[in-house]
């Protein structure tokens, strides 16, 4: 039996994050939106240094506070991707005590803290305004474009996987 | 019956599922998904992928709300999902609950909230960013206006100053256009700077006692003799028992005012402008001045005459921006100010008859100080004392000297004016009217100045023979002419280009008006 990992997207509702499943495990996009309650799981497989690894992808409802989450949608978590909306500001105004409680209750587990929509600002102009706010990013992508999607996923594999 | 009911409504919605603890099934009645036993659970979807992981703890009740597991359709369905891992001896077991219909609901419901809350942020962020855009063009106005007064001030300033250095006809005339278009310029740019204190909401109304006797002096001074330059009369209808002192902002009522009589004096071309101000009943040592314009102007197209009826503000000022020239800021800034007063204005408008502006200002009395006062004669000369108005005469074949000379007099106060074009247009109407002083031009075509005079004094009328004249001349200097003059009765003579010094002084000398010590 292959290696198998829960990743579970985490962030508010609206930044992409059942965006960013579906371009990474079908390859699509829509601009339309629709509203994710409860979790939706899609599954891809993907090689890694040789092996075949099985990522299950939790894409669960978006919520202002990720305590407020059902607790058992985290259980046996490997890995956090943590997604913003640069075009909302709500989206990333508690962002540090957000992942102090992910620190707090899922020690060891690697986060990743993603800019999605990249596409709609400009990155380097961004980058000051968090700069501004003393908040540290990891990666910018775009589920519209694909652009850096599929390696910010790849990113989180190699961090589970302790390379 | 209630077996059915339970059996297809109750019993069909959900499943239970045996598993081992390497999350094979071991049994399941499949009321929901037809599983064979020893599959994986997993094929089911991938959320049982991680329940092989959580069944190696024993005794553990775990509820998953709400999992969407699409049919085979892909249309997604929503289930409750609770594991129980079981004791030793025990199969770990799931119940999965169809709640899709529940769900659907609640979908529904979230969509709508989240789409709102989205929208709204976005709403939000954009009158943000609207009001920082208002703020900043505010106080960029508020910047560039006061920038602009202070130049403008010096301009007026030399202007002043240069007008006083002997200047001929031409000069003056000259002088007079740049002083109008740079006061004219001033008032566009105060305006702006009321417009961008008004929006800012920094535009505070003053509370302070003020003398009312000395404002409707003030607006004496103004209006006697603007409306006097396109003959118009003005009335001023002042209530007596209106109290010396009031509280209140000054400069706004002013400005108020103004904005009214100088609409008035636009739209009037013939008749009368009328300023009539009436206390309205006392309470509280508050107050109501109930101010009337009333012109004899265009009126507002539309309103019939025969038809007085009250006009919008809102398409009195539209009609005024548009119609007439004139940037159409002031009345609405009049609107704003008597709202911050907590006044307000009506208007009512005739086509071809005329308008009629009432407007209610709000005051408190001030009875600490007060004492009544007399309106002073208006005066744009303080240093001279002028017992009556004047009945003068002015004689000149050019139009624009004619017009000039009327100006520099009504600007002076307390003269009637009438003018002749020649000679014989004077001797015309000295024997219609008696005059104080005719202003004599002495070249004239028909009859000139010189005849004109000795004509005069040949009158049979003593009143009409012993007219004072002086003559304008700009020979006046050749000592010949002089001669010319005193023999054939001249009262006086002034050079041109003469100034208004030159002008007044000579006319104080033949009038005998008494020069005030300062
Ligand atoms: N322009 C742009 N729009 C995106 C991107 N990702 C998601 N969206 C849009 O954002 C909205 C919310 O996306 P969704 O994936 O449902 O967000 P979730 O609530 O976090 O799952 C949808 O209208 C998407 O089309 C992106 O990278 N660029
Ligand atoms: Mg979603």
């Amino acid at each position: 039996m292959s290696v198998s990992k829960k990743i579970v997207l985490v962030g508010h509702y609206g930044v992409g994050k059942s965006s960013l499943i579906r371009r990474f495990v079908q390859n699509i996009f829509s601009d339309s939106y629709q509203v994710t309650i409860g979790v939706h799981i899609l599954k891809k497989i993907v090689p890694y240094k040789g092996e075949e690894i099985t990522l299950v992808l939790w894409d669960i409802e978006g919520k202002e506070n990720i305590n407020q989450s059902r607790a058992s949608y985290l259980l046996g978590t490997s890995g956090f991707i943590f997604v913003i909306d640069p075009t909302r500001d709500s989206t990333y105004q508690n962002l540090k005590e957000e992942l102090i409680f992910l620190e707090k209750n899922y020690p060891k587990i690697p986060v990743i803290k993603l800019v999605n929509k990249s596409d709609l600002i400009d990155v380097e102009e961004f980058k000051k305004v968090l700069a501004i706010q003393n908040l540290e990013i990891d990666f910018f992508s775009s589920a519209k474009t694909g652009d850096n999607v599929e390696h910010v996923f790849m990113q989180l594999v190699s961090k589970m996987l302790g390379a | 019956m209630i077996e059915n009911i339970r059996e297809k409504l109750i019993t069909h919605k959900n499943q239970v599922v045996l598993l081992n603890r390497e999350g094979q099934v071991v049994a399941s009645d499949n009321h929901l998904f037809t599983l064979l036993i020893g599959s994986d659970i997993a094929d089911i979807n991938p959320f049982f992928e991680t329940i092989a992981a959580l069944v190696i703890e024993e005794n553990q009740h775990i509820p998953f709300n709400c999992v969407i597991i699409p049919d085979a359709n892909n249309k997604p369905k929503y289930y409750d999902i609770e594991l129980h891992t079981g004791g030793t001896d025990e199969n770990p077991f799931l119940i999965i609950y169809d709640f899709t219909e529940h769900y659907e609901y609640i979908q529904g419901i979230s969509q709508e909230k989240n789409e709102l809350a989205i929208s709204n942020h976005f709403e939000a962020a954009k009158n943000r960013q609207l009001v920082a855009e208002k703020a900043f063009k505010n106080k960029f106005l508020a910047n560039i206006s006061h920038d602009l007064r202070t130049p403008l001030g010096a301009i007026l300033g030399f202007v002043d100053l240069l007008e006083k250095t002997g200047l001929n006809y031409e000069q003056q005339e000259m002088i007079q256009t740049i002083r109008q278009t740079t006061l004219h310029a001033k008032g566009l740019i105060d305006d702006l700077l009321d417009i961008s204190k008004i929006e800012a909401g920094a535009l505070k109304i003053e509370n302070k006692t003020f003398d009312f006797i000395d404002l409707m002096t003030h607006l004496e001074k103004i209006y006697v003799p603007k409306m006097a330059t396109k003959h118009l009369a003005y009335k001023m209808e002042i209530d007596a028992s209106i109290p010396n002192y009031l509280i209140g902002d000054k400069v706004r009522i002013l400005q108020i005012l103004i904005n009214f009589l100088d609409n008035a004096y636009k739209f009037t071309h013939k008749g009368s402008i009328t300023l009539r101000i009436k206390a309205g009943t006392v309470a509280d040592k508050k107050m109501l001045l109930l101010v009337e314009v009333i012109d004899t102007g265009i009126g507002f197209p539309g309103n019939k005459a025969g038809n007085k009826k009250e006009i919008p503000i809102d398409s009195f000022t539209k009609f005024h921006t548009t119609e007439i020239e004139g940037h159409g800021l002031g009345l609405s800034i009049v609107k704003k100010i008597l709202d911050l007063m907590q006044g307000d204005m009506h208007i009512d408008s005739e086509e071809g008859r005329g308008t009629t502006i009432l407007v209610r200002i709000p005051v408190a009395i001030d009875d600490k100080v007060n004492t009544k006062k007399q309106i002073a004669v208006a005066n744009t000369y303080q240093n001279v004392k002028m017992s009556k108005s004047y009945k003068l005469l002015i004689a000149d074949d050019n139009e624009i000297n004619q017009l000039l000379l009327t100006k520099i007099l009504v600007k002076h106060g307390g003269f009637y004016i009438d003018a002749a074009d020649n000679g014989r247009d004077v001797l015309e109407k000295v024997t219609l009217k008696d005059y104080d002083l005719i202003l004599m031009d002495i070249e004239m075509p028909e009859m000139d100045g010189i005849e004109a005079t000795i004509a005069i004094r040949k009158h049979p009328l003593a009143s009409t023979r012993n007219t004072p004249i002086i003559g304008l001349s700009a020979h006046v200097l050749d000592s010949t002419i002089t001669t010319t003059f005193n023999d054939a009765g001249m009262s006086g003579y002034v050079p041109k280009p003469y100034t208004r010094e030159q002008l007044f002084e000579e006319m104080y000398r033949v009038l005998k008006i008494e020069l005030l010590p300062k």
